[in-house]
């Protein structure tokens, strides 16, 4: 066996690891979300402590079970250009896993139950057991660590191959021809991963400065402070889970409509838009924070509806490019894919009217905001990672 | 009106992007070579994107006007109310006026002047909480957050009496859900 067939199995079958510990734990935490949604209507009695760790879990979990899934789609469908450690996705596939068991051990054993945002100083709060929150600390560490490592190992191999700024799709600015052509995947991937990276390091310094409170509960922290980090971290985790979805569209949906999806100059400045755009959206989670500054306020409502143009505009028509009179065969693939696209859309668009921060007066902190992310990912994102499971699943068949 | 008018806005958006979804499948044939499409389709984006761009800023250039900051806010309030959450209570008033004499409220019963400018001087002693005012039909006329270290202003004018109740909207433990209280005003 070759060294690159080699790779190309152990991709196979590390995406199809991924792929499958994901589908399950998805399934047990949708059960989790209806066993809470029993517990409200009142048909099955779950006591207050156990349904909010039952709902931290289900927050955390989603959040972190969706984004590994979207990446390691990402990380398979990419190792058709670079190769990316598949070590380091073994060794991650432990961190993770480690993770996993603290995060159930601390929520359904210690009861740990601030909420997926786990908004300073609630976690401190002394109703759960001790214990349970340094080990839910650590575990989220454990998870910060593994999605950082996966998020540098990518952008290391991009850069090999296409170089820091031929990974952004720079030589598409230039006049003449463009000699280095870099796939579209590999530019929303790589957009990905740096917002992610920088996001991700600002969370594990605050989740450091948790631990620190944990062990020594005399410190005390600026509660604005965290609350924008707590942000910048987890909106940014979760919109790039997306990005990451819609990576996988770019990328397979070709595939199956026989027309090349290609980078060009406008494609290149959309994401390169996104890459600023979306460190900045995150401001819209405090517009009911009247102490954060009128200026940042602003920027938060006009950072959030500028994000949500170049990425859909260059998509939905870059998307519709590939169908419209292809005579495509609409099997579940391009068919999922194309739906995902649909309810990230829809969901989109919620968000938008809700970033509005006059609209947001009456919507912040109130049911349209879980019925806006879980649109997005149940019609939207959930619909791209099933495309791509069937599709690993059909290459193998 | 802002919540119909948003909600309005969502749900035909919604039905929209579905119809269009739809169209976009059945229109995936007779096939034709891609050259044939590409060239009008990209003349749409160039249009469409404009058009966006457009709408966008003059949502923006309306909707950043309207701001529920203190200082973005021109009436000058009457009355102070300062608010303090906790867990799992809401500590209310008393009324103050402009020169910080308190109003003859009886003690333990928070009730506010109607039509008056009213000023909510909002903080928390432990975690964070949300200070949400609902009406008794049950809509949200008013909001901000409760944050250990900060007092957040929320300038209110109520014009309509009645029992408001107080709801806490920032998840705060076990017992968030029964952190209410209630405000008359008349």
């Amino acid at each position: 066996m070759t060294d690159e067939t080699e790779q190309g199995t152990s991709a196979t079958l590390w995406a199809g690891v991924y792929s499958i510990t994901a589908l399950i734990l998805f399934v047990v935490l949708v059960l989790l979300g209806l066993v809470m949604r029993l517990g409200q209507s009142g048909a099955v009695a779950v006591r207050p402590d156990y349904f909010y760790a039952i709902m931290t879990l289900h927050g955390l979990g989603m959040a972190g079970v969706l984004y590994t899934a979207g990446y390691a789609a990402n990380w398979y469908l990419v190792s058709k250009y670079v190769q990316p450690s598949v070590a380091l996705m073994r060794f991650n596939f432990v961190l993770i896993l480690l993770g996993v068991v603290g995060l159930i051990v601390a929520t359904l054993v210690g009861r740990f139950g601030p909420g997926w945002y786990m908004l300073y100083p609630l976690p401190f709060l002394t109703t759960w057991a001790g214990w349970s929150i340094g080990l839910a600390v650590l575990s989220v560490m454990l998870l910060g660590t593994a999605w950082l490592l996966g998020q540098l190992d990518l952008l290391r191999v991009f850069a090999g191959k296409y170089g820091l700024s031929g990974m952004l799709g720079w030589q598409y600015f230039g006049k003449g021809e463009t000699r280095n052509e870099l796939p579209p995947m590999i530019l929303i991937v790589a957009v990905s991963m740096i917002a992610g990276a920088i996001t991700t390091i600002v969370g594990a310094g605050m989740l450091m400065l948790y631990l620190a409170q944990w062990l020594a509960p005399d410190l005390q922290f600026d509660a604005l402070l965290m609350k924008n980090a707590v942000f910048l971290f987890g909106h940014t985790l979760v919109n790039i889970t997306m990005y990451c979805g819609v990576a996988v569209v770019y990328e397979l949906l070709p595939e199956y409509s026989g027309r090349p999806w290609k980078t060009n100059a406008i494609v290149a400045l959309s994401w390169n838009a996104v890459l600023l755009l979306v460190l900045f959206a995150f401001f819209h989670h405090l517009y009911m924070d009247f102490a954060q500054p009128i200026a940042v306020q602003y920027f938060g409502q006009i950072a959030s509806f500028m994000s949500a143009v170049p990425a859909t505009v260059v998509t939905i028509f870059g998307a519709m490019a590939q169908v419209y009179r292809s005579g495509i065969r609409w099997n579940f693939v391009p068919l999922s894919l194309f739906f995902g696209l649909m309810g990230w859309i829809i969901g989109g668009l919620a968000a938008v009217v809700d970033s509005t921060i006059a609209v947001n007066s009456y919507f912040h902190n109130t049911l349209w905001v879980p019925a806006h992310f879980h649109t997005y990912f149940l019609v939207g994102f959930v619909f791209m990672l099933f495309s791509f499971v069937y599709h690993l699943v059909d290459a193998k068949a | 009106m802002t919540v119909w008018y948003a909600g309005l806005i969502t749900l035909v958006g919604a039905i929209a992007i579905f119809l269009i979804t739809i169209w976009l499948l059945y229109g995936a044939t007779p096939a034709q070579p891609a050259e044939s499409v590409t060239g009008r389709l990209y003349k749409v984006r160039g249009r469409y994107f404009v058009v966006l761009m457009a709408v966008l800023v003059i949502v923006l250039l309306l909707t950043l006007r309207h701001l529920p900051y203190r200082s973005m806010v021109s009436a000058e309030p009457e009355y102070i109310v300062p608010v303090s959450g906790m867990i799992w209570s809401w500590q209310i008033g008393p009324l103050e006026d402009r020169d910080g004499n308190p109003s003859s409220n009886v003690a333990g019963t928070v009730v506010l002047p109607l039509g008056k400018t009213v000023e909510f001087q909002v903080t928390a002693k432990d975690v964070n909480h949300g200070f949400g005012i609902y009406n008794e039909q049950g809509q949200l006329v008013a909001q901000t957050q409760a944050m250990p270290g900060y007092v957040n202003k929320l300038v209110h004018t109520f014009t309509v009496p009645g029992k408001y109740e107080v709801l806490c909207m920032e998840y705060c433990g076990l017992a968030h859900h029964t952190m209410i209280s209630t405000i008359t005003v008349e």
